[in-house]
């Protein structure tokens, strides 16, 4: 079905969809009022795009992305991958994912932890092996990849988040924030993974707090302040509109007021 | 399944690169060496009492392992946030309670493996001879009792908040169905009204692991039969499975963050 | 409002200090009153022997309990309905080690001393019939059935439980009785019999159970029948003693005593100290017309041998 899906629209379509999506935080004492970190957002990102998700802390973007893999149910409202509910397990086999803190099993070394996860996406055994170095190399983990990961820097944390999210050769990408605690070396070559990705035909979807990295790798950016979205379109076209830089765009549409003049 | 094999390989691992087992292990055969040097009245071939220990020891030493293993599993990928980068992936959360279940099973039964071979070669030391099939059956029937428990901690670390007080509660259920189970029915029958169908539910609807308990068959040198060891396995799976299933509806639509 | 702030700057450490010298003071209080109160609670605790018996505290005794029943578990092959299954068989149970004895006093002397025969078999030989399938079912799984170990390698293994209660609880009279009873009659064991009973008494001065059971020992392990009788004459001045303090004394153990006292004193030939005893066995023993038989048969033959006396004694 996914691969129907996915040959059948080579072309441009729609690879992520999100449908008047409302996401709403209970709190646990009575007669508090409900806090609503996502409210009734629309979005779609074509196949091959490079989509950046901005927005000011709080602003409910890793919310969205928690939607759209199922960790948190929409409150109403609904999120589509390739075309199949956010619900279905079956929506994640194409993606991959690097969460907004990375964490991973401390005792594992990168290898491990690599092979256990080309293991839940069933790659065949022969090739799993040469898919590990393969990232490893990408990521610059190939000298370490024995080593346990509690013995690894924040960055090369980082690092293994973005290999494991690589391994399956997944179709599309989600990103909370890849670039934050990386040096300016990593942050660069992370920018050159999404170019190169890019270049293959893969879509990206990723926030980032890092507007210059995003006026460069982007095609598209959406720009969320409050749980809504208040702004989306063509990099381009966003500076034409708005007669100025992506950080000044950025600033205006979320309302900021300078200090002075 | 796939998955869930892949998870529990992840757990067997980490649980064989941590100390707690040797510890356990290495403590429950030296204080079983220790007693067993004792001199009793300048008494040759005495045997029991020791089996008594050992089997006492294996019996403690098996929960700790248990309940401090499976306790920890589901909170610590949520603590640990490695939850999100392994629910990312094509898995359902069925299969990672599955996963869970399984690797801490089995990590059980190797370690509950390892310690029935100690007693098998204390009993072989002291005795010269070797109740293969009474070992068999108690080792095999104290595994199927471990599931239901390890069942009944993963369920229970998905209702409560912290682990210390999920292990607590496990293991005062556990304890309290070992040594009291057998008799509730016959508590409830001198209590006053309200109680008494409260115990008498207790009693019918709790999973009896008192039943795997075969210590004093297996020390006295009594059989067990076959048939009851197939019907409390079969038992013990039921009960497994309903701590399962428990688990994952609490599970599935939890918001983990 | 410099001054203020100079002054504020250093009142804190100047209150720390008080802080600390209360806390000290009353640390200091709090422990040496701690420590009398130990003292007072502890009591003959503190020259324990061993750091282990101040540690487990009242516990031991508990444990001790425990370990006797367990003894007691054992000689039946594992076999023991709790206080749940047989409410009133209990009690018995938990003397059965006991009821071997009663069986070795009426071997040894079929007359009296057999008060305890009728519990013997009180326990039935299979439980009551289950209630329900789960009861039946779990029944499969631990032994049902009542069994008596009697072979010396089984008696053997009751003794842990009973040394290990003997140690935790030094002043619980039956579990050092009993143990010196299987050692002696089992297992052939007089000597460690012996050592067991001699730092029970140590314990236990002026016991009467214990110094009866070391008369047996020397009179049925070494055949020395004058320790013996030392022995069994000081139970029965320390069984007068207590029992003039006491609402119910254990009459039981005096028949014991009375009943061995006649006996060694029968074969040694002396009459008129059987009939002194079998006279005061007569006013506590539920088996009297058994002990007047006796007594009139005595008499007989005494009257019997007073005619030839003067030929015979020379
Ligand atoms: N578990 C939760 N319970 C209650 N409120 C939550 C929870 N998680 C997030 N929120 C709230 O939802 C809103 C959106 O949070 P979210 O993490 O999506 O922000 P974000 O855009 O990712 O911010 P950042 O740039 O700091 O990562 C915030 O107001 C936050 O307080
Ligand atoms: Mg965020």
């Amino acid at each position: 079905m996914l691969d129907h899906w996915h040959d059948g629209y080579s072309g441009m379509s729609t690879i992520l969809k999100i449908d008047n999506l409302r996401v709403e935080y209970r709190r646990r004492e009575l007669g508090q009022p409900i806090n609503v970190a996502v409210n009734g957002i629309n979005l779609a990102v074509e196949t091959g795009e490079v989509f950046g998700f901005l927005g000011p802390n709080g602003a409910g973007k890793t919310t969205t992305m928690n939607v759209l893999l199922g960790f948190v149910n929409p409150t109403s409202g609904s999120c589509a991958l390739f075309g199949v509910d956010t619900r279905q397990p079956i929506a994640r086999q194409r993606i991959g994912f690097l969460p907004e803190l990375t964490y991973y099993y401390k005792f594992l070394s990168a290898e491990e932890i690599l092979r256990f996860y080309a293991k839940i996406f069933r790659i065949p055994a022969g090739e799993v092996e040469s898919r590990i170095s393969e990232v490893l190399k990408l990521v610059e983990l190939d000298n370490v990849r024995k080593r346990p990961i509690k013995s690894y820097s924040k960055g090369m944390q980082q690092r293994v988040g973005l290999a494991q999210a690589l391994i399956n050769k997944p179709d599309l990408l989600i990103l909370d924030e890849p670039t934050s605690g990386l040096d300016p070396v990593g942050r660069m070559k992370v920018r050159e993974i999404i170019q190169r990705l890019k270049e293959e035909g893969k879509t990206v979807f990723f926030s980032s707090h890092e507007l210059g990295e995003v006026e460069t790798v982007c095609d598209r950016v959406g720009i969320m302040c409050a749980g809504q979205l208040k702004e989306q379109g063509a990099v381009a076209d966003l500076r034409q509109r708005y007669q100025c830089d992506l950080e000044r765009v950025f600033l205006k549409v979320i309302g900021y007021q300078p200090a002075h003049g | 399944m796939n998955n869930a094999l892949a998870i529990s390989t992840i757990v067997i691992k980490e649980l064989s690169r941590r100390k707690d087992f040797y510890v356990l292990f290495i403590m429950t055969a030296i204080i079983t060496l220790l007693m067993g040097s004792v001199n009793f009245f300048n008494l040759q071939g005495i045997s029991k009492y020791l089996k008594e220990i050992c089997l006492l020891l294996i019996w403690i030493s098996s929960l700790a392992i248990a309940l401090a293993t499976t306790a920890r599993q589901i909170p610590a990928e949520r603590e640990n946030r490695t939850i999100f980068p392994l629910l990312a992936k094509p898995v359902t959360r069925w299969e990672v309670v599955v996963g869970k279940f399984l690797g801490c099973w089995f990590a059980c039964g190797l370690a509950l493996g390892l310690f029935y071979l100690f007693f098998g070669a204390l009993a072989l030391t002291r005795e010269g001879q070797f109740q293969l099939g009474g070992v068999f059956q108690a080792w095999w029937l104290h595994w199927s009792m471990l599931a239901i428990v390890v069942a009944m901690t993963l369920l229970g670390s998905v209702v409560f908040a912290a682990p210390s007080s999920n292990v607590t509660i496990v293991f005062l259920g556990v304890a309290s169905i070992l040594l009291l189970g057998r008799y509730l029915h016959k508590i409830a029958v001198s209590m006053t009204e309200p109680g008494q169908t409260l115990l008498s539910i207790c009693y019918f609807a709790m999973p009896h692991l008192e039943f795997f308990d075969v210590r004093d068959t297996l020390i006295h040198e009594w059989s067990v039969p076959w048939w009851a060891c197939g019907v409390a396995s079969l038992y013990a799976c039921c009960y497994t499975l309903f701590f399962l299933v428990a688990t994952w509806v609490v599970f599935r639509r939890q918001a983990l963050n | 409002m410099n001054a203020d702030t100079y002054s504020g700057q250093h009142r804190p450490p100047a209150a720390a200090g008080w802080l600390l010298a209360l806390l000290l003071a009353g640390g200091f209080t709090l422990a040496t009153s701690l420590q009398l109160w130990f003292q007072n609670w502890s009591g003959n605790r503190l020259n324990a022997e061993s750091l282990i018996d101040v540690l487990l505290g009242d516990s031991r005794r508990l444990f001790a309990n425990h370990f006797f029943v367990e003894a007691d578990v054992y000689l039946h092959a594992g076999y023991y309905p709790s206080i749940f299954d047989q409410v009133p068989a209990r009690g018995k149970l938990k003397v059965a080690a006991n009821d071997a004895h009663a069986e070795e006093d009426e071997k040894e002397h079929g007359k009296a001393g057999h008060e305890h025969h009728d519990e013997k078999d009180d326990l039935p030989d299979f439980m009551s019939t289950p209630k329900n399938w789960i009861e039946r079912f779990g029944r499969n799984f631990y032994p049902t059935e009542h069994r008596h170990m009697e072979s010396k390698k089984d008696v053997a293994e009751i003794l842990p439980w009973l040394a290990m209660s003997a140690k935790l609880d030094p002043h619980r009279i039956e579990t050092i009785t009993v143990t010196a009873f299987w050692l002696r009659k089992h297992l052939g064991r007089v000597q460690e019999a012996l050592d067991l009973l001699r730092v029970g008494l140590r314990d236990n001065p002026d016991n009467v159970e214990i110094m009866y059971e070391l008369g047996l020992v020397y009179y049925d392990g070494f055949h020395d029948t004058v320790r013996a009788r030392n022995l069994w004459e000081a139970a029965l001045a320390r069984w007068k003693e207590h029992a003039a303090k006491e609402d119910n004394p254990d009459r039981l153990m005096l028949g014991k005593i009375l009943t061995f006292l006649a006996d060694l004193e029968e074969k040694d030939g002396h009459p008129d100290m059987v009939l002194k005893y079998l006279e005061i066995l007569k006013t506590t023993s539920p088996f009297r017309d058994t002990i007047q038989h006796r007594i009139d048969g005595l008499r007989k033959a005494q009257a019997a041998n007073e005619k030839p006396s003067g030929s015979l004694a020379k």
